[in-house]
């Protein structure tokens, strides 16, 4: 089914949206569940709960690209729940790694003004992201956006593992050197 | 910033800017399904001092003999501009162990046939492309959610090692939350797992089961138990049956220091203790099971936290029941109690949902002070929270407003709410405005949480607010749409232009906030009317640290006007602000 036709279900209030967001994108958003939470039950649940955020939030929102806007909402439902998980505590899974990586990049001092600081930081990255060329942007978010392992970006890209980590080791360098420029680190 | 901060910013980023990366994820393979593993983080195998007290009979069980073998982390490799590797510290691997004891030469065979299978994903890969086109999943559904098997030659393979071992195979695993884990203990004929003691409160959290008698699941101790006490000690309990191949493992690191010794309890039960900095562990090697149970390694003495002791982890393996038989269930049994706790679950939540709703409507006439104190105790973040009292209708009642747009007024001596958003209108919360002509405005502009930006109009009439109009606006598509009711679903749309005729017809006032902690203090308030001056007077009343603020006022781009910069107590971070149409702003 196209997007317009799910989109339609939804505005038109019909259940059958959900079953056919199911059908179309539900294994697109438990991989990214999967790959944050690493955790079956965990994952089937942030899916479910991302469909309860799309059924509440369109309308009104009608989403340009449905499937970047369901990969939003459970990125972001799954990495509320695995703050709140005993996992993180153990620090496993291939998440802790990537924000282990990511630690270059930052001073590691938790902001205060927190939605004031989060919109000039949201701000700087879509410049630096638009700044990368083609294939640093998409293997730094196949790593950091996705939470694909550096195996899995090898495969898909077709680069070999040494030239997908040294990318996103140069890229690190370069998004540290950019949130300092502008004071966000 | 945080590297969490940082993170989690990310998904907020433009689609544009994703839509390659997104375009990748449609083949990348499924997740291969990883066997359940637990970081246990004690221990060293290698340079251990083994202590054996406390015991009469000569148990022989120690952790080496659980090892099954080790998980190796993928470090990441760091190279130079020249596309050089730079040395980087390598991680220590995670020896796995067993949780089925004695019946562990099958978990072995089988961890070294899945570290070794598959390696770079090909047959994960194929299994995932087949499936989605159409190929029927032949995998067993057991074999699959509880070993993770996703070829038939992993069918195989399992299969073989079970018969090889006698062992059988366990159905898939029933996870259960907090809320209705009474379908753990129904299942299986469990009351307890730990014995009768007055001095101990126990609550059991999440876990799952298989059908067969085999479970895990959390637990919290409190209890007092003489020269030491727990009040939240968090615990794990695996219990496993040993005729049934359990693929759980656990884990150490062989590089830390840890005690391990037999203890005999009371009831005559041997069991392995191990204490190490990172965590505390009781082994029972029981007949017909085996039973692991991780424990936090602190406790509480004189209400100070102190790493756990010998004799404190020696009282605490006398706590639980090892004498639990788990029975059988059948299917049909555990989803009649899964029926059972939901119901349950959800009359509790609505009971709790009319007591709180009860509560804070007494607060609402408890007066103001009362009410400010309920606020800030429910708050999180209480030196952010900001008021006025301002007589919004001009009857010569000050009204008790909230930054967060709550209301309160007096009548005959008493507080009454006034106005208040309804939870289904704004979709995260707003933010109080006020206009000319007893108008007054909620916003709200959630860039970072929500495209949707709603602004409701409100008329404050004798004793209480009407609905004026309402505006949404759809900042990924700009388009803009009045709100009938103030909510974001019975929406018309509306021209940019109408929009902002609504907008411009309703100006905000200045308005001066006060800090809801010092609510009640009457003087000592600092105030400024230039931005900077504002703002910084702001910080001075609001924060208890405001001391270690700092700022410079510098012309940082030569335009002329003075930008100013400030540092968080510590220097943590910086911020730049200019001028901009005569209100402050970030800068650039």
């Amino acid at each position: 089914m196209e997007d317009s036709q799910i989109l339609a279900l939804y505005f038109s209030r019909a259940e059958a949206a959900i079953q056919e967001t199911d059908r179309k994108y539900g294994r697109y958003c438990y991989r990214i569940a999967y790959s944050i939470l690493d955790s079956r039950q965990d994952s089937e649940e942030s899916v479910n709960d991302t469909y309860l955020s799309a059924w509440n939030s369109i309308p009104p929102r009608k989403p340009t690209r449905l499937s970047t806007y369901l990969g939003k909402l459970t990125r972001n439902i799954s990495i509320d729940r695995w703050r709140k998980s005993s996992a993180q505590k153990r620090g496993s899974g291939e998440v802790s790694l990537a924000l282990e990586e990511l630690t270059e990049c930052v001073s590691g001092q938790p902001g205060i003004e927190e939605q004031m600081i989060q919109r000039e930081i949201v701000a700087s990255l879509n410049r630096f992201l638009a700044s990368l060329s083609v294939d640093e942007r998409t293997v730094f978010l196949c790593r950091y956006w996705y939470v694909n392992s550096m195996e899995e970006i090898a495969r898909k890209t077709g680069f070999s593992l040494g030239k997908i980590k040294s990318m996103l080791h140069r890229t690190r360098k370069k998004l540290a050197a950019s949130l300092q420029k502008e004071g966000l680190e | 910033m945080t590297n969490l901060e940082l993170f989690c910013a990310l998904s907020h980023i433009r689609a544009e800017n994703l839509s390659d990366a997104e375009a990748l994820q449609g083949d990348i393979p499924f997740p291969r399904p990883k066997t359940r593993k637990r970081f246990f983080l004690v221990a060293a195998l290698i340079a251990l001092t083994l202590l054996l007290v406390g015991c009469a009979v000569v148990y022989v069980l120690r952790l080496q003999d659980l090892k099954v073998g080790e998980y190796r982390f993928y470090v990441p490799a760091a190279y130079d501009e020249n596309g050089e590797v730079i040395p980087v510290e390598t991680r220590e691997p995670f020896t796995l162990l067993s949780v089925q004891g004695s019946n562990m030469e099958a978990l072995a065979e089988w961890v070294a046939f899945t570290n070794a299978y598959d390696l770079d994903g090909t047959i994960a890969l194929e299994a995932d492309l087949a499936a989605k086109s159409g190929t029927p999943w032949d995998i067993p559904e057991d074999h699959a959610r509880t070993y993770g098997c996703y070829s038939q030659e992993m069918v195989n393979k399992l299969d073989e090692i079970a018969e090889k071992y006698h062992l059988k195979l366990l159905s898939g695993d029933i996870p259960f939350n907090e809320y209705e884990n009474s379908i753990l203990f129904r299942s299986l004929g469990l009351d307890s797992l730990v014995q009768d003691a007055p001095h101990v409160q126990v609550e059991y959290g999440d876990g799952y089961f298989h059908l067969e008698g085999t479970f895990s699941l959390h637990m919290r101790l409190a209890g007092d138990f003489g020269v030491w006490q727990w009040e939240d000690g968090g615990i794990y309990f695996h219990y496993s049956r040993k005729d049934y191949f359990d693929p759980t493992t656990s884990s150490m690191q062989e590089s830390q220091s840890y005690t391990q010794w037999d203890y005999t309890r009371q009831d005559g039960k041997t069991v392995l203790l191990v204490l190490g900095t990172e965590d505390a562990r009781i082994y029972a090697d029981l007949p017909d099971a085996f039973v692991s149970i991780d424990i936090t390694p602190e406790i509480l003495e004189n209400g100070t936290k102190i790493p756990m002791t010998r004799e404190a982890l020696q009282q605490l393996a006398e706590l639980f029941d090892l004498s639990i038989q788990p029975t059988p269930a059948t299917m049909k049994e555990v989803e009649q109690y899964q029926a059972e706790a939901l119901a349950e679950y959800n009359a509790r939540r609505e009971a709790a949902r009319r007591e709180s709703a009860a509560q804070r409507e007494a607060m609402y006439t408890a007066g103001y002070e009362e009410f400010v104190a309920y606020l800030l105790k429910g708050s999180h973040r209480p030196e952010m929270l900001s008021y006025l009292l301002y007589d919004l209708n001009g009857d010569g009642i000050q009204e008790l407003i909230t930054k967060g747009a709550k209301i309160l007024s007096m009548k005959d001596g008493t507080s009454y709410r006034y106005f208040e958003t309804q939870p289904s209108s704004m979709m995260f919360g707003g933010t109080f405005a006020l206009c000319d002509g007893n108008v007054f405005e909620v916003y709200a502009e959630l860039s970072d949480i929500s495209p949707i930006y709603q602004y409701n109009f409100f008329r404050a009439e004798a004793e209480g607010a009407t609905f004026l109009i309402g505006l949404c606006h759809d900042t990924q598509t700009d388009q803009w749409y009045q709100s009938l009711d103030g909510g974001t679903e019975n929406i018309q749309p509306i021209s940019q232009e109408y929009a902002k005729g609504i907008l411009d017809s309703h100006p905000q006032q200045e308005l001066c906030w006060l800090p809801l902690v010092k609510f009640g203090q009457t003087d000592g308030f600092l105030s400024a009317s230039d931005p900077y001056g504002a703002y910084i007077a702001d910080i001075l009343n609001r924060y208890g640290d405001a001391a270690g603020y700092s700022y410079a006022l510098l012309d940082v781009n030569g335009d002329g006007i003075a930008e100013l910069i400030t540092t968080q107590p510590g220097g943590s971070r910086m911020q730049i602000f200019t001028i901009r149409d005569g209100a402050r702003t970030l800068y650039p």
